[in-house]
């Protein structure tokens, strides 16, 4: 039954609402104090409050604001005596959903009663229907990311990075990559327009169209003519749909170091040189979207090819990275984001993705759409170490893999040579007792200490996160990433580092950083975009010279 | 990681082989534990540890802290360049007995 509370200290008026309300159906209450109607209102459900203007400890105005900051949802009418206007404007003011003047006519309670119960019905069942939306989007939010590749991907002879961002609960970006042979790899990016639940359905048949036109090709497949099978497979569909897709494919080849592809109507993908850090923008031919002419023939000749070589790193993106606006509701654009890009100074192809998001945000800008973000390189990658897994498995993956690589046993021909060098003592550091510690050790010891820091800190729950390091030797440099939650490392620091901690001998925690920030002669920690970056620098020993031939 | 124990007189003499870092840090945990309901002097034999990490380091902090409480003691014995580096960024020498030799850490008692 509805239940009506009304909060009035005449009790004349509690009578004659009951009266005229009689035959409603209502169960209807009372309270004669703003104090007690409030107390009973936090501890009992009302679907109605009437509320009297006056009343004997506090005004209906107070009370009507503190019952809708306790309980929003519950609609109060304000019953006044007053005839002025500005007691009615201040009654909405502080929350009220409609007024009654007295004297009370039973018509005029009954429809106005009835009249926002029934508004407060509709707005319930809205916010359920609401929240199974919500719940809907997030569920095929969750089913997504199982298409979405992880953030690294690392092979013998490529290395891709990539970022991706859904602005609502689910985007319409595409991205995927596709063994064809030992050196060739399909690699794709794209864009439905619009986005939602249609959006990321299309995208999951997208990829399985693409899957199987390769699998099916014969030797001769080119990005011509996976462009021109797709779009016959695929344009009546996205047209039935009322959408389109733009779509960047392309064959990474590994030996002849290049990217071949076709742009059917994406944005055209940039260059980056990782030594240099310059930026170049190739120019790109290529043909309409998919899903806007039935039978187009997509050429050959409007193929793009872009060179890979010598530390060039490709980057692929989508729209939604151009089309962040800052607070004066102005575009990035193209200009800006090339702009930009030009300025990042990135020297991995890990980071240049992410270091591109952040530089835009820090720029005040606000990505409404979904964006993504992929850097492929063919750079070496013998001297990383890459794990993938939750993050206590990761790190614990990580640390036995570091330790090997620091273990004479364990060192294989190509790192004899590299740990003959770690191996050189590290007398000038310890001098007293660890004059036999070496260098090695301590580039693994300061290392574990983090990755148990990023296991600790780093991810809630049993989220799946990867880990790369990369060990610089000449320059004593290691580099770690990893993929997991941001964590407030600089709080920990000032802990290890303040003189009150030092005192705490049996302290519970922080024994790592604290190893850490003494083994190094530089330690750095930065969030960049959707990933972290750990980077240490060792204190020369001076001796690399003579040991390290 | 595996942990071995002798008694000697009073003193419980536990040797550890292997690595004492966080992977194997709560199995040292709860090994300690169980001595230490019925023995309050122990001497850790680290001769055979190369590696220890701020977990392990830490586990070895909280014995002594229950042994303390018991009017007992935790000394160490043994120990590597490596390992004494650790103990000494952590400052945690300063908190142990640390010997040489482990006939020595037990005869301090």
């Amino acid at each position: 039954m509805t239940r009506i509370l009304v909060i009035d200290d005449d009790s004349l008026m509690i009578q004659l609402i009951k009266v005229y309300l009689k035959g409603e159906n209502y169960e209807i209450l009372s309270e004669e104090t703003g104090k007690n109607a409030i107390k009973r209102i936090a501890g009992e459900p009302f679907d109605l409050i009437l509320l009297d203007i006056m009343l004997p400890d506090a005004t209906g105005y107070e009370v009507c604001q503190e019952i809708t900051s306790l309980k929003k949802e519950t609609p109060v009418i304000m019953i006044t005596s007053l005839e002025d206007d500005i007691s009615i404007e201040k009654a909405f003011e502080v929350g009220s959903a409609d007024y009654i003047r007295k004297p009370i006519s039973r018509i005029e309670l009954v429809s106005r009663v009835k009249n926002v119960l029934d508004t407060a019905q509709a707005k319930k069942k809205l916010q359920a229907m609401y929240e199974n939306i919500m719940k809907e989007l997030e569920v095929a939010k969750n089913v997504q990311s199982y298409f979405i590749p992880e953030p690294l991907l690392i092979e013998k002879d490529y290395l891709i990075s990539s970022f991706y961002q859904a602005s609502s609960k689910v985007g319409g970006d595409l991205f995927d990559i596709k063994k064809i042979n030992s050196s060739q790899y399909l690699i794709y990016i794209g864009d439905i327009s619009g986005h939602g639940v249609q959006a990321a359905l299309l995208m999951a048949a997208i990829k399985f169209v693409i899957n199987m036109i390769v699998d099916q090709s014969s030797e001769k497949m080119t990005p011509a003519s996976i462009m021109t099978q797709f779009n016959e497979i695929f344009c009546n569909q996205l047209k039935k749909k009322g959408t389109y897709l733009t779509i960047c494919l392309g064959i990474l080849d590994t030996e002849r170091k290049q990217f071949l592809y076709y742009n059917a109507g994406h944005p055209a993908p940039f260059v980056f040189n990782n030594i240099s850090g310059e930026v170049s923008f190739p120019k790109s031919d290529g043909g309409i979207p998919v899903g806007w002419v039935d039978d187009f023939k997509y050429l050959e000749s409007e193929s793009d090819v872009i060179d890979l070589s010598d530390s060039k790193t490709l980057l692929l993106y989508t729209d939604g990275i151009f089309e962040s606006k800052n607070r004066e509701n102005g575009y990035l654009g193209m200009e800006g984001f090339k702009r930009t890009v030009s300025l990042i100074n990135a020297t991995s192809a890990i980071t240049f993705p992410h270091e591109i998001s952040k530089t835009i945000t820090d720029n005040g800008f606000v990505f409404e759409d979904d964006y993504t973000l992929v850097a492929v390189s063919l750079e070496e990658c013998s001297h990383r170490v890459f794990v993938s897994g939750s993050s206590t498995s990761a790190a614990a993956a990580a640390a036995d893999k570091c330790g090997r690589i620091f273990d004479e046993h364990e060192a294989d021909n190509g790192t004899k040579a590299l740990w003959k060098y770690l191996n050189t003592d590290v007398a000038d550091l310890f001098k007293k007792k660890c004059s036999k510690c070496s260098i090695g050790y301590v580039v693994r010891i300061a290392v574990h200490e983090w990755l148990m820091n990023i296991a600790r800190h780093g991810t809630p729950g049993e989220d799946k996160t990867q880990i790369i390091i990369e060990t610089d030797v000449e320059n004593l440099e290691v580099k770690v990433f990893d993929f997991s939650a941001e964590w407030d490392f600089e709080s920990v620091k000032a802990r290890v580092t303040s003189a009150e901690y030092d005192d705490d001998q049996f302290r519970e925690s922080g024994r790592g950083i604290q190893m850490i920030l003494t083994l190094t002669e530089k330690f750095e920690f930065k969030r960049i975009g959707g990933m972290n970056k750990a980077y240490f620098k060792f204190k020369d020993q001076g001796k690399r010279e003579e040991t390290y031939k | 990681m595996k942990i071995d124990f002798v008694k000697k007189e009073s003193v419980v003499i536990l040797s550890i082989d292997g690595s004492l870092d966080a992977s194997v840090a709560d199995q040292f945990k709860s090994v300690f534990e169980n001595y230490a309901k019925e023995n309050s002097n122990f001497v850790l034999d680290m001769r055979k540890v190369s590696f220890i990490d701020s977990t392990g380091l830490g586990k070895i902090v909280s014995a002594l802290r229950t042994v303390s409480e018991k009017k007992g003691d935790l000394k160490i014995a043994g120990i590597s360049d490596e390992v004494m580096m650790v103990f000494q960024i952590t400052r945690a020498f300063r908190i142990f007995d640390i010997y040489d030799d482990v006939n020595e850490a037990v005869n301090s008692f």
